[in-house]
């Protein structure tokens, strides 16, 4: 036993020789972020003390650690980019890092991370950057617990918040990311978890997927975001208990779903969106247990949608549960709780004995006519929608819950 | 002769004028930069350097953010006469060029909405000096390069669905 610790302290020993802490601010050894960097070793962890640094792009090319110390303020006064990683095993923690330069054909971002991998980025403070925190080409990275904040002054050079490009199995945890273009951003990220952030009032989409397969994300909150959340072109994405909200606008949704197959969407609460979730496209997806509580429309799902199923779903005080330009004779719609649905159980199953139909004349009929919205609420259009579910002659027939539950399901 | 005076040459000239400027104006319109949709991938046109329109014979406007869109929709849409093509020149945020002035520049560096890597100049030193801030290479096309069938071209025609399965 004794020999076997001696052996581990014997591992450990020349780590521990070389590992330096090297100290940067006024009055201490270093008085620049960079003087410190060029005397650094890997293993070293660079700290700087609180103070303002205008030292135009620094890079890190050496497997370090930077701690700030009562936060220091890194600035790229506009002109620059603030911080490269150019080496695996870097971490930057505690910084403001602000006012970074503008890109013409190439992104410039307040902390890049290229082509390399294991870079842990967490607990800084990233603000009026051009793009926030920007991943290329690097694979196995932690993104965790920064705010990240764009300028809305920047107008069109204001670039992604958190981006990700081309890279593996990358955590996306507990950020806060406001007023950039996108707030989150993933194209060709695959295996990678985005999990409780907090992401509003971005320009475009809150969240955006593009040709990422294979990712999670749960338990984020996006709210006002222009045009909500877009997940595009990828396939096996798995979306659970977050929050989708205040999407409003003509082209605005809360899930946009485009060209997407075998994905699950599971316990999300979508309230207060002009579509809460809108699908071109799509196959295999499978919708369990979310709520669709005060939208304008529940659900958009086109005719190029197959094999979808939607089981066991709260629909409550939507204008419009779900709508169609096609007969939708592929998807699969059973055991949700629709509150337009009126309906009783005899023998007391909690299952209505009536099948219900999802999609109104009225929703028919605006999907062709945009302009006939004008009518939502009259009576008129009241008396057709019971009329037609009655007697359906209009709306697609085989598109129905045949076991509507009789009471809001408990998610 | 009375009748005959109804319609001078004046009152012709003056019907078809009216008659040719209700159908012929296929002048590009001004993207909304933020508002307007692209018409083939629904996102939201942000990025003012990248950006095509296609104008129907009969006038009808339709934009996109990224020049595999367009590809794609006129592909899709073949039927019918030609549409005319714009590009959203790279140095002048909503000034377009004409498909046949456009000059292209394909490069790994330019990341593009929808990942075509396509951008379009007005003239071969502004490539020029766009490729030199990107460190050099990619490939310069004209129109008429895209339009060639993907066997023969794969990267320039490249379509949505082929450049998602391409992994950069």
């Amino acid at each position: 036993m004794c020999r076997l610790f001696q052996h581990v302290l014997l591992c450990l020993a020349p780590v521990a020789l070389t590992a330096a802490d090297l100290h940067v601010g006024s009055g201490q050894t270093f008085g620049t972020v960079r003087a410190a960097l060029a005397a650094a070793t890997a293993g070293d962890t660079v700290i700087v003390h609180a103070g303002v640094y205008r030292e135009g792009s620094l890079v890190v090319d050496k497997s370090v650690t930077l701690t700030g110390l009562d936060r220091p303020h890194l600035d790229g006064e506009g002109r620059h980019e603030v911080l490269t990683i150019a080496a695996p095993h870097v971490t930057v923690r505690g910084f403001d890092i602000a006012h970074s330069g503008n890109g013409t054909l190439t992104d410039v971002a307040g902390i890049k991370i290229a082509n390399t991998h294991h870079a842990v980025i967490e607990r800084n403070r990233v603000e009026d950057c051009s793009f926030g925190i920007y991943l290329s080409k690097s694979h196995d990275s932690v993104i965790r617990h920064n705010e990240v904040r764009g300028s809305q002054t920047r107008a069109e050079s204001n670039g992604n918040g958190i981006h990700a490009w081309s890279c593996e199995r990358i955590e996306i945890s507990d950020n806060r990311v406001v007023t950039h273009r996108d707030g989150i951003y993933l194209e060709f990220a695959t295996d990678s978890a985005t999990t409780r952030n907090t992401v509003e009032d971005n320009l475009r989409y809150g969240l955006h997927f593009m040709f990422s397969h294979r990712n999670r994300y749960r338990e984020n909150t996006f709210l006002r975001n222009g045009a909500g959340v877009a997940v595009m072109y990828s396939r096996e994405v798995h979306m659970e208990s977050n929050h989708f909200a205040h999407s409003w606008g003509a082209a605005a949704y809360g899930l946009l779903l485009k060209d997407m197959s075998d994905s699950r969407i599971v316990g999300n609460t979508f309230d207060h969106n002009s579509t809460a979730v809108t699908m071109q496209n799509s196959n295999r997806m499978v919708f369990e247990r979310n709520e669709f509580r005060a939208n304008g429309w529940a659900l958009q799902v086109q005719s190029s949608c197959n094999d979808n199923a939607f089981t066991g779903n709260n629909f409550l005080g939507n204008s419009f549960d779900l709508a169609t330009n096609g007969q939708l004779e592929l998807n699969r719609f059973e055991g949700n709780y629709w509150d337009k649905a009126e309906s009783y159980d005899l023998n007391r199953d909690g299952v209505a004995d009536t099948p219900y139909r999802p999609v109104s004349l009225f929703a028919m009929l605006v999907e062709r006519m945009p302009s006939s919205l004008l009518l939502l609420r009259s009576p008129l259009v009241h008396f057709l929608d019971r009329a037609e579910r009655i007697i359906p002659s209009l709306t697609p027939d085989r598109l129905i819950d045949l076991k509507p539950a009789m009471r809001p399901l408990s998610l | 002769m009375k009748r005959s005076r109804k319609f001078s040459p004046a009152t012709l000239a003056l019907a078809a004028l009216v008659a040719l400027a209700g159908c012929g104006d296929t002048q590009p319109k001004a993207i909304n930069y933020g508002r307007d949709e692209c018409a083939e991938c629904k996102m939201t046109l942000v990025n003012q350097r990248y950006g095509a329109e296609l104008i129907s014979a009969k006038g009808k406007v339709f934009k996109f953010d990224d020049l595999n869109c367009l590809l794609a929709f006129e592909k899709k849409n073949a039927a019918g006469p030609a549409p005319q093509a714009y590009v959203v020149d790279c140095n002048r945020p909503n000034q377009f060029l004409s498909s046949d002035q456009a000059i292209l520049l394909q490069h790994d560096g330019l990341r593009t909405p929808m990942g075509s890597r396509f951008a379009a100049f007005a003239s071969e030193t502004e490539l020029e000096t766009a490729r030199t801030q990107l460190g050099g290479a990619g490939k310069t096309l004209r129109w008429p390069d895209l339009l060639r069938p993907p066997s023969a071209e794969k990267t320039a025609a490249c379509t949505t669905c082929c450049s998602a399965e391409k992994k950069p």
